[in-house]
């Protein structure tokens, strides 16, 4: 099996260098057309600081945490193109295989953690899967995509309120990796009609998804202890045990949203939706049936989203303003005393108490000359400030994230907000990207990560160094000991 | 008497075949650096010099056909049935001459008897020249986007598809509703390479003087995203073009949004994909393709297919050049932080294509110079006519290097397209 990967992974590697960069496309004139496309990718992460706190293990500055070997290769086939009178039928197959190296010819600490717990880690560092693949179907005002995909709603980047349809997955890279190269796509039916112009509303049209909770839930997967991106925590005293959503037509993830343009400028949208925390719930059960009578089980719970989102363009100003706002009902929240009773002597298995959340963003999109440092790209900018707001906040209410070096939790506040700011620009006819991205939380800490990407047809190389600053207990503080550099090398075709 | 008159005959038919070889000779020339001065005052100066320095080679042809008149039929009607019918704002956008309203609808151009003397010519000039892109019907193209640098030649390429669906000036779209009062809309959608392959582009033009809608889709965030009009003068993909650079006027933005000026008028040279006519032929579905098995096969100067007549890699050495007669119009943005200066273009008196454009940068320095190789296409009946920008090229004076976009692999006119794709429901079932 294992050389059968390898002899994927190299095959696939030797396609993209003998098509040169070069997609491999097939026209049949009226009849569509069909392209192969791919990219095969390697990255090789290296820690810039010695571990701190609860990180296990333990990993001296300069060491590999990650060696990620991706490759894709996606299949785009139209069918028939739409007209005024013809129907559109395309569909699409993405093939991804994935490889983490670490665990294999790491540091010696990450080789006991595999050894620790082979299955688990096994499972996680290695994908050969049937990525997406979908059919889509176009007709007038319908549209229609059945099949494996993803889907995002909404207005923000980074941070995620209407765009939590699909799990993540933070096995490999956590917050240190692209958002879409962690969504992991879902078979789900998806529909949209455009009811064109009604009132004052241009492109009116409505939306809708469904993914069959009886037919096997996909979640996010979760980083087991040991792993180089799962949070810092002290080791488990007791078993855990991981609950998938029940194969019940309730658990499905669906949603509805409706959307328009207003005078011509304002693109706004409703919607709602039922998904399932990627975060899963902890609860500390007393079980007889376990060793020491105590477990901690981890279940995956749905909850309702119901959102607006709107943005437009300013003219004075040349900036795109953009805003959004999710109403989270019943969200499961975290106070020791309820989650886990047996920790104040109360013998009694806890239960997942809930509350309705506020989440919101305000940004905006500016594009803009500096002509000292660039003479023929504009420089552009993207601002969020985010906040959010529990209603019925408990003052017991805690981050399920221990404090070093005493194990308390962490504090979670009523209202908590967070600043992100992404800058980039391009030079040498696209080829240099030069970017960098900020994540700020007022309460004390900072994440900073300047990039630099440089492609030469067909390849791609990307240096960035993930740098974190500021408290240790709060939001992206609480990883500051896993600051690295990463250099990442693509090919596409 | 009879043997002297069957020699007159004889030598008049040597004469008659001398004087027909000699004038097929005479059709068709190469210009370099040899004979430059055959071609001074025909094109711009910045061109003359890179004639002289022999990074080009012209050959300087003949059409054999009219090229004022190879052009849709609702233009041709146009030219007699617009005069006088429409005028400009204050604002300069397109009214009705008798009622000052906005028209329902504009046939082909809206101007077709421009003077030098009238002091809204230019934007006339600039109105017919964007009306050209709209008569020649919905697009369905597929672009090769090449890359060129003196030392490095051809670089590389970025695929895409474009669609473009016009509201006004196509006659077949008088019926079509338009609530949204668009004057055009179009799409474009990045196939390759794979890291930027589905990252699309939509804009709404509309028939007033209002802003532009534009979406942009990355698929690094999966998501529609409404993008700023503000950019237009940035760097499109990071080529050498920008998005101002599109349109078959060689300027794709907003009338109002330059001061515009007639500064002369002459004959230059414009580029042909062919002297003749290109063959467009009706699929199945009745769209418009353009055949190009009768123009010889498109020969770029990086391909170094020719042992002589080739330049700098970002020419095309089959294209033909001919005498054409232009308006040739200065454009001067009104945005203080638009990144182009004063902008010279040289625009087809008869059918309002744009042949070249000179770009000075903010300090009138001279910086890109912009230049179209046109496919003027018939059918075999010669019935039937539509206009092709087929491979226009920016050059980068300062950087020497080059971007061209190619749509000799599939350009397609008269597309019935479904107004429902450049909807944002359309515009989203096109993205992964």
């Amino acid at each position: 099996m294992k050389a059968l990967r390898y002899g994927l992974f190299i095959g696939l590697l030797m396609t993209g260098v003998m098509m040169q960069g070069k997609a491999f496309a097939i026209s049949f004139g009226d009849e569509g057309n069909l392209e192969v496309t791919g990219k095969i990718q390697s990255r090789i992460s290296l820690r810039t600081g010695n571990t701190d706190g609860f990180t296990f293990p333990e990993v001296a500055r300069g060491n590999m945490v990650q060696q990620r070997n991706l490759a894709t290769i996606e299949l785009n086939h139209v069918l028939s193109q739409q007209t005024a009178t013809m129907p559109e039928f395309k569909y699409h197959v993405k093939g991804r295989f994935l490889y983490e190296g670490v665990y294999d010819y790491g540091p010696e600490a990450f080789r006991d953690v595999r050894e620790a717990n082979p299955d688990v880690i096994d499972d996680f560092k290695h994908d050969e899967d049937l990525w997406e693949f979908y059919a889509d179907y176009l007709k007038g005002p319908w549209f229609f995509r059945v099949g494996k995909q993803n889907l995002s709603w909404g207005e923000t980047d980074i941070y995620q309120l209407l765009d939590r349809i699909n799990p993540l997955d933070n096995t490999f890279g956590g917050a240190f990796e692209d958002l879409d190269d962690r969504r992991i796509p879902i078979w789900m039916a998806r529909g949209m009609y455009n009811f064109g112009n009604i009132g004052p509303i241009s492109s009116l049209t409505l939306e809708g998804f469904w993914n069959p909770g009886h037919a096997g839930q996909e979640v996010a997967p979760f980083a087991p202890y040991g792993s180089p991106y799962a949070y810092p925590s002290p080791p488990p005293t007791v078993p855990v045990r991981l609950h998938e959503p029940e194969d019940t037509f309730q658990n499905s993830r669906a949603g509805v949203r409706i959307q328009g343009v207003i005078d011509d400028n304002f693109n706004v949208a409703l919607a709602h939706y039922q998904t399932i925390m990627d975060t899963p719930s902890a609860v500390v059960t007393i079980d007889p049936s376990v060793p020491g009578m105590v477990a901690q089980d981890l279940t995956y719970e749905t909850v309702q989203v119901t959102g607006a989102s709107m943005n437009f363009y300013e003219g004075h100003l040349n900036t795109v303003f953009r805003t959004e706002v999710a109403w989270f009902w019943d969200e499961p929240v975290f106070i020791p005393e309820i989650n886990a009773p047996a920790l104040f002597g109360n013998f009694v298995t806890g239960e997942i108490p809930k509350t309705n959340v506020l989440r919101y963003m305000v940004g905006f999109d500016k594009n803009f000359w500096f002509r000292l440092i660039n003479r023929k790209s504009m420089i552009n900018m993207y601002f969020q400030y985010f906040a959010e707001y529990y209603t019925n906040y408990d003052e017991r209410q805690k981050l399920p994230v221990n404090r070093f070096p005493f194990g308390e939790f962490m504090d979670q506040e009523r209202y908590e907000d967070k600043y992100t700011l992404v800058t980039s620009t391009t030079y040498m006819d696209g080829t240099l990207t030069p970017q960098v991205a900020l994540v700020y939380d007022p309460e004390g800490a900072l994440m900073y990560i300047p990039s630099i990407e440089k492609s030469f047809h067909p390849w791609i190389f990307k240096l960035a160094y993930y740098g974190i600053t500021g408290h240790d207990d709060v939001s992206v503080g609480i990883l500051r000991d896993r600051q690295q550099v990463s250099f990442q090398a693509t090919l596409v075709f | 008497m009879k043997k002297h008159r069957r020699s007159i005959m004889v030598l008049a038919i040597v004469m008659v075949l001398c004087l027909a070889t000699g004038g097929m000779a005479a059709k068709e020339q190469y210009v370099d650096k040899g004979n430059w001065e055959t071609i001074k005052d025909l094109v711009p100066d910045v061109v003359l010099n890179w004639v002289k320095t022999g990074d080009m080679v012209v050959r300087y042809s003949t059409l054999d056909f009219d090229a004022g008149k190879v052009v849709p039929q609702w233009v041709l009607e146009s030219k007699m049935e617009n005069i006088g019918k429409y005028k400009l704002t204050e604002n300069k956008t397109i009214v009705d001459a008798a009622t000052g309203k906005p028209p329902k609808f504009i046939k082909g151009i809206p101007f077709p008897n421009v003077k030098m003397s009238d002091p809204d010519g230019a934007e006339k000039v600039i109105w017919n020249g964007l009306y050209m892109r709209n008569a020649n019907g919905s697009l369905h193209n597929e672009l090769e986007v090449k890359f060129f640098g003196r030392k490095t030649g051809y670089e590389r390429s970025i695929w895409c598809d474009w669609f473009s669906k016009p509201f006004e000036g196509y006659e077949p779209a008088r019926s079509e509703p338009n609530p949204n009062n668009f004057e055009s809309a179009n799409q474009i959608l990045i196939k390759s390479p794979y890291d930027m392959a589905g990252t699309a582009m939509m804009t709404w033009r509309y028939r007033t003087d209002k802003e532009n809608m534009l979406y942009g889709y990355v698929p690094a965030i999966r998501r529609v995203r409404r993008l700023t009009p503000s950019g237009r003068s940035d760097a499109l993909f990071g080529s050498d073009y920008a998005q101002d650079d599109g349109g078959y006027v060689s300027y794709d933005g907003a009338v109002n949004y330059f001061n515009w000026k007639i500064i002369g008028e002459g004959d230059v040279l414009g580029g042909f994909i062919s002297a003749k006519p290109t063959l467009v032929i009706q699929n199945k579905a009745g769209h418009w393709d353009f055949n190009f098995k009768n123009d010889g096969p498109i020969q770029w100067s990086f391909e170094k297919k020719r042992e002589k007549n080739s330049g700098a890699p970002w020419f095309v050495d089959s294209a033909v050049w001919a005498k054409r007669p232009v308006w040739i119009v200065e454009g001067i943005p009104k945005d203080v932080y638009y990144n182009y200066g004063r902008q010279i273009f040289y625009i087809d008196k008869e059918n309002y294509l744009c042949y070249w454009k000179v770009i000075d940068d903010r300090t009138g320095k001279h910086w890109k110079t912009l230049w179209t190789y046109w496919a003027m296409g018939q059918d075999a009946d010669k019935t039937v006519s539509w206009n092709a920008m087929l491979i226009t090229t920016i050059l980068d004076e300062r950087m020497q290097h080059a971007t061209a976009q190619d749509g000799n692999k599939n350009y397609r006119c008269g597309v019935n397209l479904n107004s429902n794709q450049f909807s944002l429901a359309g515009f989203t079932a096109l993205c992964k």
